[in-house]
This record gives C-alpha cells, sequence and structure tokens, in this order.
C-alpha cells in the first residue's frame, strides 16, 4: 500500500523529466539532423550550423541574380517552385527589391531547392524551366519567368505543367518549340542537384531557405517565408556591419 | 459535454482566483508560442544576437519581427494549433501544479493524456515552411520523409491531435480540481 503510494507521488515528478527530455532530444535531433532532405548527416551544435553557412557556393555572375552584382547585402534565396511559402516570399522579395534593389543596397541571388519528397518531378521540371528560359532569353527572361510563374502557380502540386511551363514562354517571348526540346533535354538537371546539395550543405531544412550575406561576408540564415518587417530588419543590421 | 464544461469552469474559478497561477499559465503559454515561432530561426537569432556588430536595438528589432512569421509562415491550420497548443500547455501544466500543492493525486489517465499531448504537439510543431516540420526531421533519419506526404494535412494532424489530447488531458485535470477528496464505493 505504501510502495503504491510512493509510487504514485513519484509518477508526476518522473513524467515531467521524462518530457523534459524528451523535448530536449527532439530538438537536439532536429538540429542534428536539419531535417536534410538527402539523408545526410549535418553538424548539430550552433556554432557547427554557422559554419555551415560558408558552405554557400560563392557568388558568381553565372548566378542568376537581380540588382547590383556589387551590392552591398546580398540574399541568396534557395526555392521550390511548388512550395506555397516560396511563392509568398517571392512577393516579399519583391517588396524587398523595390525598396532596397533601386538604390543598389541589396541584390538577390536566386537558387533551387527542389523537395522531392513533397513535390517530386514537379518542382525540378518547373527550375529547370526557368533555367530554359534564362538559356533561350537572358538574365531578364528568368526572372519574367519566376515572376509569372508564382503569378499563376496554385502551389502543392496543383500546377498543370503542360499548360503553365509552355504558355509562361510564350508570354516571355520565347519560341516554344525550342523551350519544349531545352526542357526535355535534362540538361539542366546537374546544375539544379548541386544547387540543391549546396542547399543542404548550408543548413537548409526546408524552403524557402535565405542566407543574407552582409559586406564583411558576415552571414546570416533566414529560414522561412518571414514577414517583410524581418527581412526589413535584418537587412538593415547587415548593412550596419562594418 | 455539458458536464465536462461545467468541471472546466469550476476547476478555472478555483485555479485562477490566483493572480500567481494567472502568471504562471500566461508566461509558460508565451514561452511555448516564442519556442515554436522562433524555433526555424534560432540559429539567426543566436547568430544576430552574439556575433553582429550592430547595435543592440538593431539586434532586438531582427528578434521581435521573426514573431511576425506566425502570418505568414504558418497555414491557418497550423498557425490555429499552434497558438492553441501554446493555450493549452500554459493552462495544463499550471493545473497539474496547482494539484501537486494541493497535494492531490493527478492519476495515470491524465499523466498518460497531458503527456501525450504535448509529446504530438512537439512532433506537429516547425515552421509550416515546405519541409520543416520536427516530425519531418525525425522521418528524415529514417528515410521515410515521404510518409508524411501521405497525410492529408502533411504532417498537422500531429498538431490538430495535441489540441485534442491536451483538451481531454484538461477536462481530466479540472474533474481532479473539483471533485472532493472522497472514497468511491
Amino acid at each position: 500500500m505504501e510502495n503504491q503510494s510512493k509510487k504514485e507521488r513519484l509518477s508526476l515528478p518522473i513524467a515531467v523529466i521524462l518530457a523534459g527530455v524528451i523535448i530536449a532530444g527532439a530538438v537536439i535531433w532536429s538540429n542534428k539532423n536539419n531535417a536534410n532532405l538527402t539523408q545526410k548527416q549535418l553538424p548539430a551544435t550552433e556554432a557547427e550550423r554557422t559554419e555551415n553557412l560558408d558552405k554557400m557556393k560563392a557568388i558568381s555572375k553565372e548566378d542568376h541574380i537581380q540588382g547590383n552584382f556589387e551590392a552591398t547585402v546580398k540574399i541568396v534565396e534557395y526555392v521550390d517552385m511548388e512550395c506555397p511559402f516560396c511563392k509568398h516570399f517571392h512577393s516579399t522579395m519583391q517588396q524587398v527589391m523595390n525598396e532596397y534593389g533601386k538604390s543598389g543596397k541589396v541584390a538577390w541571388v536566386y537558387r533551387h531547392f527542389p523537395l522531392d519528397q513533397l513535390h517530386p518531378v514537379k518542382a525540378r521540371k518547373e527550375a529547370a524551366a526557368t533555367e530554359c528560359a534564362a538559356e533561350l532569353g537572358d538574365n531578364d527572361s528568368f526572372w519574367k519567368y519566376i515572376d509569372r510563374f508564382f503569378e499563376l502557380t496554385p502551389s502543392n502540386n496543383q500546377t498543370d505543367l503542360d499548360t503553365v511551363l509552355p504558355q509562361i514562354a510564350r508570354e516571355i517571348g520565347l519560341k516554344e518549340t525550342k523551350f519544349n526540346s531545352c526542357l526535355t533535354s535534362k540538361k539542366y538537371d546537374k546544375h539544379i542537384q548541386d544547387d540543391l546539395d549546396n542547399a543542404t550543405a548550408t543548413g537548409g531544412r526546408g524552403t524557402p531557405w535565405s542566407i543574407v550575406v552582409a559586406k564583411n561576408g558576415k552571414k546570416y540564415p533566414l529560414s522561412g517565408a518571414q514577414p517583410y518587417t524581418a527581412v526589413k530588419q535584418l537587412i538593415d543590421l547587415a548593412l550596419q556591419e562594418k | 459535454m455539458k458536464v465536462h464544461l461545467q468541471y472546466i469552469q469550476q476547476s478555472f474559478t478555483k485555479v485562477f482566483a490566483h493572480t500567481s497561477y494567472i502568471a504562471l499559465a500566461s508566461s509558460l503559454a508565451i514561452a511555448a508560442f516564442l519556442f515554436v515561432v522562433w524555433l526555424p530561426n534560432f540559429g539567426l537569432i543566436g547568430e544576430v544576437l552574439s556575433t553582429s556588430s550592430a547595435p543592440l536595438a538593431a539586434k532586438l528589432k531582427v528578434v521581435i519581427s521573426l514573431l511576425g512569421g506566425i502570418s505568414t509562415n504558418f497555414s491557418t491550420l497550423s498557425a490555429s494549433y499552434t497558438i492553441a497548443i501554446a493555450i493549452l500547455f500554459g493552462i495544463v501544466v499550471t493545473m497539474v501544479v496547482y494539484l501537486v500543492r494541493k497535494r492531490i493525486q493527478l492519476g495515470g489517465n491524465t499523466i498518460v493524456t497531458g503527456f501525450s499531448g504535448t509529446l504530438s504537439g512537439i512532433l506537429g510543431i516547425g515552421c509550416a515552411a515546405c519541409g520543416s516540420f520536427l516530425l519531418m526531421a525525425i522521418l528524415s533519419s529514417f528515410g521515410a520523409a515521404g510518409a508524411l506526404t501521405l497525410l492529408p494535412l502533411k504532417g498537422g494532424e500531429f498538431g490538430v491531435l495535441s489540441v485534442i489530447l491536451l483538451a481531454f488531458s484538461l477536462v481530466l485535470i479540472s474533474k481532479k480540481i473539483v471533485e472532493p477528496l472522497i472514497c468511491k464505493t
């Protein structure tokens, strides 16, 4: 009887401790695995996570860049084109470029991060379509293609690729036959995979995944479709980096 | 159902008559909410607060502005259950503290339900940006992240389940608080 009472008295603190251990474990596990979609092991600690940002592929003129290449702050965004949060964040970034892009303070660098588990086939094909737009047109065509795509897509695997992809190509003045031929060639598969690998190597755990780079090279990770105010505050902070 | 609501109402009257318990429940709910909204950007917050050379005011502005992510980085469903989980978590834990201080035995069912609700909530949290649910981190370790896509709410089920379990736990705890300590025949 006394033993039973003792057990009951102990059950609550044990449950609380167990819950604490599980919460801590889950958070550590989350950081450790970084929800990496290629199942590579990524470092667990914050220090190591910061170092991961240094694995970001250097920004070069081969990147798709909107704004001044010599801008004080550069925002590298890794995007899954079927992700509804990327669609939302795209308009946030357009707002950023309206405010900071024209003065040359901020440049927007666009990279691919198709999440195969969530958006199989479609996200990669859409990424390839943007590359084809850049090849058959120019850097402006690339951005026009993406802007129009995010206007049209309902996201979450509901985009009708056969209709939407060639339609945008036509609308921005690309030759449809060449565009379709480029799209089926798979010539950009490696480039897209390289971007994806780089996103996960830098600690990307989902999309949109962005890295804000200050003039002095300091990098800030930004996860998710954060509101314009948050992005603006982060840009203002990065602009103050000496 | 009506009886359950009466239990909750009466237990609230008992527990939250004390401002200290209101303060505790509010603090826990706010802490849980902040934890969930900031979770995807703990790395950024750490980076901004520890290594940035910018003024403190600029650092704090970044941290506070990230709270706006609840409206842009969560779907309506996930934002709703995130807020509900935070509030229920604060209330349930506060009522458990009340019970402990009053030396009322909780009972196995109450502990199991409250514990399951919290655990389920943990699995369902994470910003709703594509692919960053905490559960996906765990599943991807086993190469099973794709399993989430089979669920209609893509993992949000755990958040909903958590709200249900925490609400159930709240009813059980309320009953314990309201019912006097009697030996049933």
